[in-house]
């Protein structure tokens, strides 16, 4: 099954699915993500967002449906390969290199996306401590560069973790839900980060969120997911209207 | 044609053997999730406990081999209270490597207590019987028979008792275990003791039919970590049918290829590794 | 394509290792020709533990197989220089090529078994390789093994082939140290600490655990080379689970977290194991009690504990300082 290749899209699911011992976790998910804006997808607990992502992030294998990337089908790849072709990731559950400073996780990433992980000698790139001085500078991690990852503060970590996803440079950012664990005075951070990341680079964001007010305020375009199928889709005025998001909020709520 | 089943048999009793020694690998591993490499060397103590009883101090075969096997009981709760229990939820290294010191300190106490000669116990039944007209040794056929009934028990205890419904639930999800009340820790006691006590089954049946040296330790336990591998860590069922083959082809490359015959072991033992590294019927998970 | 501005952050440690290696050279004159061997054999254990902790250590990959490369290493070069009848500058490259040809094979294979399982299939593989060389006698002497090595002239008595051993291992540590140091290094090590995210950074991990593994069969194909020139010897025990379990003891000793905690490991496992065997007919229970101690009690190792230590002392100043 060919995937007409259209200008503007950055990333494009059609009929995803994947089933766990006879549980359709993702039900047939079609998702078109527009390049250069922040594209939402939220949905109660359950609804299957992260399982949605660890599939687009070759995490895990879907069993129906395909995935392209910039007009790239990277369905059923691995991880490490979707990531070289331009996708990167955030994970929801922090996920760093605890014993390395902030400084050695950004080069290892910096190095990664240049493909000099290969270089056998103790040489160090010009162009890489600038890199990861950019990096830093953008998710406002630069005074804590000398710092161990595992003794960051878990707002500081939820930064590193998107600033690993970030050094590589991708075409699309992918944010599993990137305040989890975060104060709400905390997420704030974040937003402007997205806001500051779309404004200032032509990167695209895809994320999930639990924190439906946060998203409002960031998203050009928002997905509902609710037991593994799409509910609606629209701009967040449509959405903030919407009855029946409503509902499948509201009604989860209510449990 | 007799050469042909006097090899099957022999190559069956000695799958009686490795089964006992692979089956309580394989119950350890699954589980406690721990690698005891001195399994091997609670084999050559059970050998040797009963060298002790029978030969020295002239009690029957038949009822040393039920003592010498409750030795190597104690002797592995000991490890188990005194080394393993540390261990547990470190890294893998440091398992494989405390179970290696004790394989060097049980071979050097071996060494210390009973010296180098090899020593041998007298067979208790050392003629044959004639079956369909092949004379198969008596002894092995008894090897044999323990081992059945031993798999039967374990099979029995491990899907109809408490304490079997216990294990299984430890290999799964401890958390859950200790949280219904039940002590992990008393289990794992026991789990040990009864895997080592296979072990130490294997050794004592194993000594009157062959000699009683310093070395039995390390050649058993190769063979008990395939038995267990391949099988699949955690099946006593995988344990018995892969310890079958391997006994069945061992004697039968005896004859027919004797250059593949050391080696077949361990090429079996990578192949599936590489292929299906939860063996033939271990479950993929963790 | 750009030039790299290049910034060398290599330390002190080549220099210590010069600067030792320089001090054995010169006092070895002065040695008895026994001692010698044991000097000897302990430096070449030097690089056998440094190899195998780039897998352990560095990558997070625990290897029981790594005798079957030290083992190749030494019967190349005794089948080489006397069932083969080679030149010596021949049996010393197939001593590292062989070693290296079989590591990229055996890593192939057993890098696709995951996490212990792969301890397990390289522990198989020892076994396997132990168990072919007792059985082909006709080509290695089987369960005796092969004594006898035909060594040119200048490497004939135990003081030049001393000399040689201490001069190839520094510059192989160096090497690997600079390895160590490298962005390929580094890669390795964000592969022990976090494999998922590493894959997730576009990076192929079978790939460089792969080359790992190659680099660490290598070098310590070098040390059984050394071992068959020095010890004039091979055996079938270099190649079994019990000769790949003692570079990790090494490791663990002198601590798997750092490059240097081997070295230091492999000098304290190999002497202390000398003197207790001058001792004890009995070493065998010391040893396993003492690896037992440092398993249970200290599993870090002297690295380790120097570490801790340091950080103490950093922390008492640091509170010292406040007001």
């Amino acid at each position: 099954m060919s995937v007409v290749e259209e200008p503007g899209i950055a990333l494009a699911a059609r009929g995803v699915s994947i089933s766990f011992n006879g549980f359709r976790a993702v039900d047939e998910v079609d998702l078109t993500v527009r390049q250069g804006g922040v594209h939402a997808v939220i949905g109660p607990n359950g609804a299957g967002k992260s399982t949605l992502f660890n599939l687009i992030t070759g995490e895990l294998r879907a069993t129906g449906g395909t995935v392209t990337l910039c007009g790239t089908d990277i369905t059923g790849r691995n991880p490490a390969r979707i990531a070289r072709l331009g996708l990167s990731r955030a994970f929801q559950i922090t996920n760093i290199f605890p014993n390395f400073t902030v400084q050695e996780s950004l080069e290892l990433a910096v190095n990664a996306a240049k493909r000099h992980t290969l270089r056998f000698l103790p040489f160090r790139a010009a162009d890489v401590p600038d890199e990861v001085d950019r990096v830093l500078e953008i998710v406002g991690l630069t005074p804590h560069r000398g710092r161990l990852a595992k003794e960051l503060s878990h707002g500081d970590q939820r930064a590193l973790e998107v600033a690993l996803a970030l050094a590589l440079r991708p075409e699309v950012l992918l944010l599993d839900e990137p305040t989890a664990g975060m104060a709400p005075s905390e997420t704030g951070r974040i937003t402007d980060l997205i806001r500051d990341l779309v404004d200032k680079t032509d990167v695209t964001v895809l994320f999930c969120e639990h924190d439906v007010p946060m998203v409002f305020g960031v998203s050009d375009y928002i997905t509902v997911m609710h037991q593994g199928k799409v509910l609606v889709e629209g701009t967040p005025e449509q959405i903030r209207g919407n009855e029946e998001v409503r509902e499948v909020y509201l009604g989860v709520d209510e449990e | 044609m007799t050469a042909v089943a006097t090899s099957l048999f022999t190559g069956i009793s000695t799958a009686a053997l490795l089964f006992l020694v692979g089956s309580g690998m394989t119950l350890i591993f699954g589980a406690m999730r721990v690698i005891n490499v001195a399994h091997g060397s609670l084999y050559m103590l059970g050998a040797y406990l009963l060298y002790e009883l029978s030969s020295t101090l002239g009690v029957p075969v038949g009822v040393a081999i039920p003592l010498a096997v409750g030795g190597v009981f104690i002797v592995s709760v000991v490890i188990e209270r005194g080394v393993m229990r540390f261990t547990y939820g470190k890294e893998h290294l440091i398992q494989l490597l405390a179970t290696y010191a004790l394989v060097l300190v049980i071979a050097d106490l071996a060494l210390i207590i009973w010296g180098t000669t090899s020593r041998s116990v007298q067979n208790p039944l050392p003629g044959s019987l004639d079956v369909l007209g092949v004379p198969l040794p008596a002894y092995r056929m008894v090897v044999i028979a323990v081992a059945v009934v031993v798999g039967l028990a374990l099979w029995l205890v491990l899907t109809r008792t408490r304490l079997g419904w216990m294990i299984r639930g430890s290999s799964e999800n401890p958390a859950t275990l200790e949280a219904m009340g039940y002590s992990v820790s008393k289990l794992n006691m026991v789990i040990f003791g009864i895997g080592g006590a296979l072990a130490g089954l294997g050794g004592a049946i194993y000594a009157p039919m062959g000699s009683v040296a310093p070395g039995i330790d390390n050649a058993i336990l190769i063979d008990a970590f395939v038995v267990a591998v391949v099988g699949g860590l955690g099946s006593i069922y995988g344990a018995a049918i892969v310890a079958l083959l391997i006994g069945v082809l061992q004697g039968v490359t005896l004859l027919v290829l004797p250059e593949l015959h050391s080696s077949l072991v361990f090429i079996i033992m990578i192949v599936t590794l590489a292929i299906r590294p939860w063996g033939l019927f271990g479950r993929p998970e963790r | 394509m750009k030039l790299d501005k290049r910034t060398l952050d290599l330390g002190l440690l080549p220099v210590i290792l010069v600067a030792v290696g320089v001090v054995l050279v010169l006092i070895t004159p002065l040695v008895k020709a026994n001692v010698v061997l044991t000097l000897q054999l302990g430096t070449l254990y030097v690089l056998f533990a440094v190899a195998t902790n780039l897998l352990l250590g560095q990558t997070g990959l625990l290897s029981f197989g790594q005798a079957v490369f030290f083992g190749v290493g030494a019967y190349t070069v005794t089948i080489g220089s006397t069932v083969a009848g080679w030149p010596f500058w021949l049996t010393v490259i197939a001593a590292i090529a062989i070693p290296g040809i079989l590591s990229a094979l055996i890593g192939a294979l057993s890098l696709r078994a995951r996490k212990f399982y792969f301890g397990l299939i390289t522990l198989a593989f020892s076994q396997l390789f132990f168990t072919l060389s007792r059985q082909f006698y006709d080509l290695t002497g089987g369960d005796t093994g092969m004594f006898g090595v035909d060594l040119p002239k200048w490497l004939v008595r135990p003081a030049d082939s001393f000399r040689l051993t201490v001069v190839v291992v520094i510059v192989c540590v160096i090497a690997l140290w600079f390895v160590t140091r490298s962005p390929f290094g580094q890669t390795l090590r964000a592969i022990k600490e976090n494999r998922q995210r590493a894959q997730a950074l576009g990076i192929d991990v079978y790939r460089h655990e792969w080359i790992a593994f190659v680099i660490a069969g290598s070098f310590t194909g070098v040390a059984g080379l050394l071992f068959a020139i020095g010890q004039q010897a091979a055996y079938p025990t270099l190649l079994d689970w019990q000769t790949s379990g003692i570079p990790l003891f090494m490791a663990l000793i002198g601590g798997m977290n750092s490059f240097w905690g081997p070295i230091v490991g492999a000098v304290v496992f190999h002497f202390g194991r000398q003197g207790l065997v001058t001792y004890t007919s009995h070493w065998q229970l010391f040893f396993g009690l003492l690896i037992l101690v440092v398993v249970l009690f200290a599993p870090n190792g002297i690295a380790g504990a120097v570490e801790s230590i340091r950080r103490r002392i950093a922390k008492r100043r640091f509170l010292k300082e406040k007001p």
